[in-house]
């Protein structure tokens, strides 16, 4: 059995997707616990004491669990943990790739339901190849030539924010905003002849890789 | 000290040189050439000279404003004072050459003349320098207040009549899409049906986002273009009518000013121009409490035409006494001019400034007030907006994602162990329709500020101590009203998780309590000992939730650690 009794931790606000991992899990041959918030992953992970977390990015209000899994990185570096996200690429949800610790892993949750899939990244994360299972970097993903401030400035583009506004948000002048912008449509062969608006096919490629962002 | 200062600044604008200026001048001009000259000249060429000397004054000054005073943010006093005597030597080298040319040479004292301008007109341009810079930036105030109103009355009723609508045309547009995608079981094969669950579950969020974000609008609040002045110069003459509308002493340091000129040139009759001057004060006075009685309960037409009466007839008055006081033949036509002028001009001029400074500075309040209400109600409706995102968007991606993910997951097993039973992809189409019903739920479950306090802590726990102070007051706010609790538990979130990892914070403490001089305001602080430079470099770092949802907020930063400081509106507060 892939389990062989190794223990993991599901973190998870939604009851129905929780009940699913851990019926997967569970029918694999692992220990499974539930915890739907922060609190509760703190107490399984003292009397549980896991050997890997499956945690969804969002937790509901409060701290994500992206704040939690960089703690946990710093205190329990042994504990394996898979984040669960709806997003393809990580950087489109504002999140820097850069602060996370480098040994989790990521699963989109559209593939949850591939069980054989799910299985194998617990595998990978567990025996320290998590980059195989970091199916946010992969070379041939939408976006994957932009650099992470590229696709932040074109998130908040996609937005709908002018470059005045992305100035200021940003602490920087316009005329570096619209450097970035340049920059941005150079790497995604966007030319700016033609009858294409160079914004608007860049915003539109955006939401083809990403969906169109929250607002905020 | 602060007026002086503040007078000294705008004397240095360009509304120094106006229309209005021109005018005042060239009233104290005539008015001072005709009761200070001594030459022997008809009247009609006298002031054909003056208003020659008048434009020779101004030409420099015009000068000076279409070039280097274009600035109205620069002020520049004494470049605009030397121009002022530049133009005055001109004015009295221009009418020096006028009279020597029209009547031939004469015994003229141009060093006394040029004094002459100095005092005469010289206070004279100053002060309608200053009045009119003041009122002008009243009026540019009012205008921009006016428009500003505008706008967030223009954002708020965008906001406020379509968000209910927009909120429910977005749960409809999804129910739609996700019906559409469900109905697509209907009658399929087992397999069939478990490539169309699997493609909804990955496409899921991209057209509900869509949906979802095409509906709320964005809505900013623009900074106003000017429009026209908002206080009427009817209304001003009527308020300025009103109980006692004369300025005495201000009339009578005019006055004085005038008949300074005067003294100088006719010192043997100093004591009679400063009781010229006090009848001017007093006789004003007299009028106030005249007026008062008479006008009580009259209407604005009577009040009007009785101050303006008033002034005629205290100057008219004073003016018929000065043959007795000065010896003066009733011919002497500039000091009577002067007093029949100038009295009432004095007068009524000044009743009328100070009720149009009135006016314009309540008009200021007024607008002032109304954009700070406009401005509480759209950052209340941007919460709100905010909050219905975020319950949709959890609705989405929570029970309804995972719904069709469990469907899809029990069918690719079902198929797997060639278990499929008839049937079962009817009862899943309907679980998954039914279970749309989710969108128009409210949370089942709702996050208390104690129990995100509490995650917060469990979160940081090792790595950053978090003490909490909520007053009781704040704490009944927030309880009652979800938008409000939603809004303060992401702001307090963001800050510390910044002051954390970007300030390496390990001591945060949260204050929350409404405000004691308006209870309708919440303040929130998140204090940390983080360090602050690290934490000043990330300014995108929540600070577009704290421009959208707060009235006001603040941040600051210093080696001991960070402040964050934001005013959100309590609602029925």
């Amino acid at each position: 059995m892939p389990g062989a009794g190794r223990r993991m931790l599901i973190v998870e606000d939604e009851p129905l997707m929780a009940s699913l991992l851990a019926e997967v899990l569970l029918t694999n041959g692992f220990a499974a616990e539930i915890a739907h918030d922060v609190i509760e992953a703190r107490a399984a992970i003292r009397h549980f004491d896991p050997d890997g977390i499956l945690m969804d990015i969002s937790l509901g209000d409060g701290p994500s669990g992206v704040d939690l899994a960089r703690v946990l990185a710093g205190q329990r570096p042994d504990i394996a943990i898979i984040f669960l996200t709806k997003h393809t690429d990580l950087r489109t949800a504002g999140i820097d790739e850069s602060e996370l610790p480098a040994s989790c892993g990521f699963l989109s949750k559209d593939r949850v339901r591939d069980t054989e899939y799910l299985l194998e990244a617990i595998e990978a994360v567990m025996t320290d190849r998590p980059r195989e299972v970091r199916h946010d970097m992969d070379p041939g993903k939408p976006l994957a030539s932009l650099s992470a401030k590229h696709v932040e400035v074109l998130r908040m583009m996609a937005t709908g924010y002018t470059n005045e506004h992305i100035a200021r948000v940003k602490g920087v002048a316009v005329s570096t905003v619209e450097r970035w912008t340049a920059e941005i449509f150079k790497e995604l062969g966007i030319g700016g002849k033609g009858a294409v608006n160079s914004r608007v096919e860049a915003v539109r490629q955006f939401i083809a890789a990403a969906g169109i962002p929250d607002r905020l | 000290m602060r007026w002086l200062r503040e007078a000294w600044w705008r004397v240095g604008l360009p509304d120094a040189v106006s229309w209005p200026a021109f005018y005042v001048t060239l009233l104290a001009g005539v008015i001072g050439n005709f009761a200070n000259s001594s030459a022997a000249m008809p009247h009609l060429p006298r002031l054909a000279i003056v208003l020659v000397g008048q434009v020779a004054l101004w030409i420099p000054l015009v000068v000076l404003r279409f070039t280097l005073l274009r600035d109205p943010h620069r002020s520049q006093p004494l470049i605009v004072l030397f121009v002022f005597l530049v133009g005055a030597l001109m004015r009295l080298f221009v009418m020096t050459a006028l009279i020597v040319s029209m009547y031939g040479s004469q015994s003229l004292n141009l060093l006394g003349r040029f004094l002459g301008i100095v005092v005469n007109i010289g206070p004279t341009f100053v002060i309608t320098a200053i009045v009119v810079s003041a009122l002008r930036e009243r009026r540019r105030q009012i205008s921009e207040l006016a428009a500003t109103r505008q706008r967030l009355e223009a954002s708020l009723i965008d906001v406020d009549s379509a968000l209910l609508q927009r909120n429910a045309d977005a749960i409809e547009s999804v129910r739609r899409i996700l019906e559409g995608e469900l109905q697509k079981l209907e009658g399929a094969q087992a397999e069939r049906s478990l490539e169309v669950l699997q493609r909804t579950a990955v496409d899921i969020v991209r057209p509900m986002s869509h949906e979802l974000a095409k509906s709320i609008p964005i809505t900013v609040a623009m900074k106003a273009n000017s429009s026209p002045d908002q206080v009427p110069w009817s209304h001003v003459w009527e308020v300025a009518s009103r109980g006692r509308p004369f300025q005495p002493w201000f009339v009578g340091a005019l006055m004085g000013w005038e008949l300074f000129g005067m003294v100088i040139i006719r010192p043997e009759d100093s004591r009679a121009f400063v009781l010229f001057d006090a009848m001017f004060v007093v006789g004003f006075m007299i009028a106030n409490r005249v007026l008062e009685i008479a006008n009580r309960g009259k209407s604005g037409g009577f009040r009007i035409a009785t101050t303006a009466l008033a002034s005629l007839v205290v100057s008219w008055l004073i003016a018929a006494s000065v043959p007795r006081f000065l010896g003066t033949s009733p011919s002497d036509f500039g000091i009577l001019l002067a007093f029949v002028l100038l009295g009432p001009g004095f007068a009524l001029g000044t009743a009328i400034l100070s009720a149009l400074a009135r006016e314009r500075e309540r008009v200021i309040v007024e607008l002032t007030e109304s954009a700070h209400v406009l401005g509480r109600s759209l950052a209340r409706q941007r919460a709100v907006e905010w909050f219905q995102q975020k319950a949709l968007s959890r609705a989405l991606h929570g029970p309804i994602q995972s719904a069709v993910t469990a469907a899809a997951i029990r069918l690719d097993s079902d198929i797997r162990e060639g278990t499929v039973e008839s049937g079962v992809v009817e009862t899943v189409r309907r679980d998954l329709i039914a279970g749309l019903d989710v969108l128009h739920q409210a949370p089942s479950e709702v996050t208390t500020l104690d129990q995100a306090i509490e995650r917060m802590r469990a979160t940081w726990e090792g790595v950053c101590a978090i003490d909490a102070a909520v007053s009781d007051a704040a704490a009944a706010a927030i309880a009652a009203d979800g938008v409000l609790r939603s809004c303060v538990i992401d702001i307090v979130t963001e800050a510390v998780s910044n002051a954390v990892w970007h300030a390496k914070a390990d001591q945060t403490r949260l204050e929350i309590a409404l405000n004691p001089q308006a209870s309708d305001v919440l303040i929130v602080e998140v204090v940390s000992n983080g360090r602050g430079d690290a934490l000043s470099e990330n300014r995108g770092l929540g600070t577009q939730q704290l421009d959208d949802w707060t009235l006001a907020w603040s941040r600051q930063i210093n080696e001991q650690g960070s402040r964050l400081e934001a005013a959100l509106p309590v609602v029925g507060g």
